[in-house]
This record gives C-alpha cells, sequence and structure tokens, in this order.
C-alpha cells in the first residue's frame, strides 16, 4: 500500500502544477499524503488579459492561488448607466505564488473587492471552501498549517493596508498643513 | 446596447424554449431504454460513493473498495434470488393454476387466425353424428375412415412439434411453466378442431395449420424468454459499467464538469454544486434509510398473516416492498401502495382477514412514519408536493418503465433541490465584515 502510494506520488512528480507548489513557501510544512489531497483538489484556470476572476458583491467560495501572470484587485462602484465609466481604485497588484481571496472563504462572505487577470494566459489554481473543509477533517495538523498560511496572508494584507493608511493619514495631515500655511 | 442585449436575451430564451427543450424530450424518449440503468448506476454509486471515500480514507486503495462493494452487492443480489427462487416458483405456479381453473380456456387470437385461415366450418355440438354430405352414407363412412388416418397423423405431427418445442423451452424455463403452458395451448387447440369439425378440413391444409400453429406458440415462448433475458443482460451489464466507473473516477468527472465552466460562473456554479450534493446526498441516503425501515416493519408486521393465514412468503415480501417504494409519493403514495398490496395479495388468496390486514399495516406503517421514522430519520427538507410526485412518477414510468417510476423522485428531488440551492442559498452569505464560522454548513 505505501509502495502504491510512493509510485503515485512519483506520478505526480512529473505534474507541473504538482512542482509549482512542491517548490511554493507556503506548503512546504504540509505531510506528503495531505500535500497530495490538497493538490488533487485544486482545480486550474486559465484567463485572458482583463477577464474578471470574481466580482465584487458575489458570493467568495474559493481560494486562488497564481501559477502563471499577474492580477490586479481593485475596487470599483457599481455601473448604473454603460456610458458613465465609474472610479477604479486599485488595492494591489499580485504576483506569481501569491494566495488571494482567502477572505470570503474564511467569513463565507460577499466578495469585498473584485479581481482580474492582468495578462493573457494568466493561470490560477483554486480550492474551494469545502474542499478545504474536508482537508480539515482528514489532515488536521495540516489544516491547521494551511488556516496558519492564511491567517499570515491576511496579517500581511493587514499590515500593508495600515503602513498605505498611514501614508494616506500622513499625505492628509501634511496637505491641511499646507493649506493653513497657504490661507 | 442595451436593445441588442435584449434581443439577444429573447433569442436564447426562444431558442431554449422551442429547440433546445423538445430536442431533449426527444432525445431522452429516444434513449430511454439505457436511461434507466445509467441513472439507477449513477444513484447508487452517489449512495454509495461515502463508503468507497470512508475506506480510501483509511488507506485502503479505491480499486479494491469498488471492487468489495460491487461484489457485495452482486453476491447479495444472487443469494437474494436463489434463496427466493422457490418461492417465486411456488406463487407462479399457483397463480397458474389459479387463472386456469377459475377463467374457463378462451380461443386466443392466435388460434382464431388459424382457425378463420383454414376456414373451418362449425358443425352441430353433437361430434358423434358426423356428416358431410346430408343423404350420401357411403362417403361418410370413407370419410370417417379418412377421418381417423387424418386424426393419427395430425397427433403424431402434433406431438412431434410439442415435443421438439418442449426440449427448447425446458432449456430456459427448468421449472416447466413454458411446457405446461405449451402444453394447454395444444390441448386447446386439438379440443376446438375436434368440436369445430376438423373432418371437413384438407389433410395438408391441416397439418400445415397445425404446425404452423405449433410454431407460432413456441416461438412466441421462446422469443419471450430470449427478449427478457436479452433485456436483463443488456440493462445488468449497462448499470454494472456506469456503476463501476462512477465509483471510481466519481471524483475525477466531477472535477472535469467543474473545468469546463465558464471563468463567468465558476464560483456559483462550484457552491450550487456542492451545495445541490449535500442537500440531495442527505435526502436520497434519508430516504433509502427511510424506505428500508419501513420495509422491515412492514414485513414484521405482515408476518403473523403468513402463519395464521398461510400466505406465501414472496407475496409478503413483495407487499412491503411495494408499501416501502409507493411511501416516497407523500399521502397519497401509501393508499395506492395499500391498493396495489391488496390486488396482489387477491391473486393468490379471496380471504378477507389477509386483504384487511394488509390494509391495515399500510395505515400503521404509514401512521409510525409520520410520527417516528420521517423526523428521526431526514428533516425532509425536500417536500415535493404529492401532484407533482404522481406527475412524475407516471412520466418516469412513460420514459423508463418501472424503473423510471421508482427514480422519479430522486430527479424530482434533484431539480428541487437545485432551484432552492438557486433562489435561497445563495442569498445566505454574509455581509463583508460579519464573521461566519467556516465550518457553517
Amino acid at each position: 500500500m505505501h509502495r502504491a502510494s510512493l509510485r503515485a506520488r512519483t506520478n505526480l512528480d512529473r505534474e507541473e502544477d504538482y512542482q509549482f507548489l512542491k517548490r511554493h513557501s507556503l506548503f512546504q510544512e504540509f505531510s506528503p499524503p495531505a500535500f497530495v489531497y490538497f493538490y488533487k483538489h485544486l482545480i486550474e484556470r486559465r484567463y485572458k488579459r482583463h477577464e474578471l476572476i470574481f466580482k465584487e458583491g458575489n458570493p467568495g467560495i474559493c481560494l486562488f492561488i497564481v501559477k502563471k501572470g499577474r492580477v490586479e484587485i481593485f475596487t470599483q462602484e457599481e455601473e448604473e448607466e454603460e456610458e458613465v465609466t465609474s472610479q477604479r481604485a486599485v488595492y494591489t497588484t499580485l504576483g506569481e505564488g501569491t494566495l488571494f481571496g482567502e477572505l470570503s472563504l474564511i467569513a463565507m462572505s460577499y466578495r469585498t473587492s473584485s479581481a482580474r487577470a492582468l495578462e493573457h494566459g494568466s493561470q490560477l489554481l483554486t480550492l474551494s471552501l469545502y474542499d478545504l473543509k474536508s482537508l480539515c477533517d482528514q489532515y488536521p495538523r495540516d489544516g491547521i498549517k494551511l488556516m496558519k498560511v492564511m491567517a499570515a496572508t491576511l496579517g500581511n494584507h493587514l499590515v500593508e493596508m495600515d503602513r498605505r493608511l498611514g501614508e494616506s493619514l500622513r499625505e492628509i495631515e501634511q496637505l491641511k498643513e499646507k493649506l493653513a500655511k497657504h490661507e | 446596447m442595451n436593445e441588442r442585449k435584449l434581443f439577444r436575451a429573447l433569442l436564447v430564451v426562444n431558442l431554449v424554449t422551442f429547440i433546445f427543450i423538445p430536442l431533449s424530450l426527444l432525445l431522452l424518449y429516444n434513449v430511454r431504454a439505457i436511461l434507466s440503468p445509467i441513472l439507477s448506476a449513477l444513484l447508487l454509486a452517489y449512495l454509495l460513493y461515502p463508503v468507497v471515500a470512508l475506506g480510501n480514507r483509511f488507506g485502503i486503495p479505491k480499486v479494491l473498495m469498488v471492487l468489495g462493494v460491487v461484489t457485495l452487492l452482486i453476491g447479495s443480489t444472487v443469494l437474494i434470488g436463489f434463496s427466493l427462487k422457490p418461492a417465486l416458483q411456488e406463487q407462479l405456479r399457483f397463480l397458474f393454476e389459479n387463472t386456469q381453473t377459475t377463467t374457463p380456456p378462451a380461443v386466443s387470437t392466435a388460434e382464431q387466425r388459424i382457425l378463420d385461415t383454414l376456414a373451418i366450418e362449425t358443425l352441430p355440438p353433437d361430434e358423434t353424428s358426423v356428416t358431410i354430405g346430408p343423404d350420401d352414407a357411403s362417403t361418410t363412412r370413407d370419410d370417417a375412415n379418412l377421418d381417423e388416418d387424418l386424426e393419427k397423423v395430425v397427433a403424431r405431427a402434433v406431438a412431434k412439434e410439442f415435443d421438439e418445442a418442449k426440449e427448447d423451452t425446458e432449456e430456459i424455463a427448468p421449472d416447466r411453466m413454458a411446457s405446461n403452458r405449451l402444453q394447454q395451448i395444444v390441448d386447446r387447440f386439438l379440443n376446438t378442431l375436434r368440436k369445430r369439425g376438423w373432418l371437413t378440413m384438407e389433410r395438408s391444409a391441416l397439418l400445415a395449420g397445425a404446425a404452423d400453429f405449433i410454431a407460432r406458440e413456441s416461438l412466441g415462448v421462446l422469443r419471450s424468454f430470449t427478449q427478457v433475458a436479452v433485456q436483463w443482460g443488456r440493462f445488468l451489464m449497462i448499470f454494472f459499467f456506469v456503476l463501476i466507473f462512477a465509483l471510481l473516477d466519481g471524483d475525477k468527472l466531477q472535477k472535469t464538469i467543474v473545468q469546463l465552466i465558464p471563468n463567468e460562473f465558476f464560483e456559483s456554479s462550484v457552491f450550487v454544486l456542492h451545495k445541490t450534493q449535500q442537500i440531495l446526498g442527505a435526502y436520497l441516503r434519508g430516504l433509502f434509510v427511510e424506505n428500508l425501515i419501513i420495509f422491515v416493519v412492514a414485513f414484521c408486521l405482515m408476518l403473523p398473516l403468513r402463519f395464521i393465514n398461510g400466505i406465501p412468503l414472496l407475496l409478503v415480501l413483495v407487499v412491503a416492498a411495494i408499501i416501502a417504494i409507493t411511501n416516497v409519493i407523500r399521502i397519497i403514495g401509501p393508499i395506492i401502495g395499500g391498493i396495489i398490496g391488496v390486488i396482489l395479495a387477491l391473486t393468490a388468496t379471496t380471504d378477507l382477514t389477509v386483504l384487511g390486514g394488509i390494509i391495515v399495516v399500510a395505515v400503521i406503517v404509514q401512521l409510525l412514519d409520520n410520527v417516528l421514522i420521517l423526523p428521526l430519520v431526514m428533516r425532509d427538507q425536500v417536500a415535493i408536493h404529492p401532484v407533482v410526485c404522481l406527475l412524475g412518477v407516471i412520466a418516469g414510468g412513460i420514459l423508463a418503465g418501472v424503473l423510471g417510476m421508482i427514480l422519479a423522485i430522486p430527479v424530482i428531488g434533484g431539480i428541487k433541490v437545485l432551484y432552492r440551492v438557486m433562489s435561497i442559498e445563495m442569498k445566505r452569505f454574509v455581509e463583508p465584515g460579519q464573521y461566519e464560522d467556516y465550518t457553517r454548513e
């Protein structure tokens, strides 16, 4: 049985996605069977340039890992009339190996922002909430590791947001000072 | 731009309504022969998949699990078949003898056809006063000798044909049911000939007619057995083929289907698919367990009828199964089950206590189901309206026979679950910022 699973893993070694994930620092600590389970439940998606990955306000059910290309996370006000182009604010641009979409997955909420591919032929790997749940049920230790990864990613986003908010606040203060001097 | 969108939407709606739906229905109707084994195999695979997944979780290879499950399934089917065989034979014989004694043998259409073809003239019922010509006595005597010869020849021909047909049918039906039937046909044919004045016929025409008649009837018996064997063989082959592959590659199949979904609908489709599977799975498993319990309860309650009134065990089993199967149709199902049960019981006995007993059992089982089994086993999330149920069962019957009738309820359940997920579950996500436990189902 052990030999069979070893053979199955050797076969997997030849697959491109498997190699990509194996090199990924986030999944280094996974036990081999949990890693295989995780890998087998991932679904690959391909996107054209500027194709929407998910839309703000839609139900969020999947976690995404950028395998190839770049992804833009942005927010955009609802377009009431098609002729009027609304303001689009870009939160961040993500490169290969980045994990995103985890917030809706944890909270099972609607998407707080939209995401779109920036390059033609962008490839993403996705894991659904339900597969994540069954991974946690079957391999609790590895499930905790994955949750840690997601928590760390969320923490990084929070730190980044804090930094940008601080910068914005400082800019506002500077502008206020300039305005006061000018008056 | 908006007009173009509206036009496109209208075009799609019209195409779907007038072309896609009728074509799909036509296709479904044409492939209904393979529809029932595929649907039942997928349904069973769906019910059994958790067992395979559980084994896989404990490190048992999937192939071994599937092999074990299928072997168990085939083994239990064969075991039930063999254990029921004597009871089935006994019941069939009883039914056969019962109909034979209670209803007078009528001239079948095949017999009538032969008689018409041979243009047999009806003679007076008195067989001893056989006369052809009204006044010629010598002709009568000669004809009487000829008739004796002819009778022997016909008897020999019939016996030969009969023996051949009997040998053939015995290979297929060792319980001699078919040969008994053939014996009856031949006897009835000869009686009819004797009564109707076969003496006036041409010898060759009579022999040809007799041979043709026997050949037709024996071929009919053989054909019906062969047809049944071919139908069941085809059904079982497709059934086990689909079952094995659905159990082995069910997850891969699902992944492939998900991969085919366009990016725009990907996340919502994953959600709908999973949620539908979850609710439908719980519903089907609940339905299965509920009806299994009902079958056991009905069987146990009807056992005293067997010991007191001596009704066959097979009848008890069949009536219990019918009460359990019809129970999936809420409210009116048990009434239908009770009526079918009583009609079936009438083939074996006319004892009023047995018939009353079956009705009482159906009522008790229904009460137990509503009060105890249903609330305990399943939460009945998928309440299907009885009228929809009944119409679905009839449509299933038209599409795929008895099996279609049984499969109708799970299929309707699936459609209803899909609608529910699309209309209610999709709106149950929380607003951003409101934390919700990810384990929530």
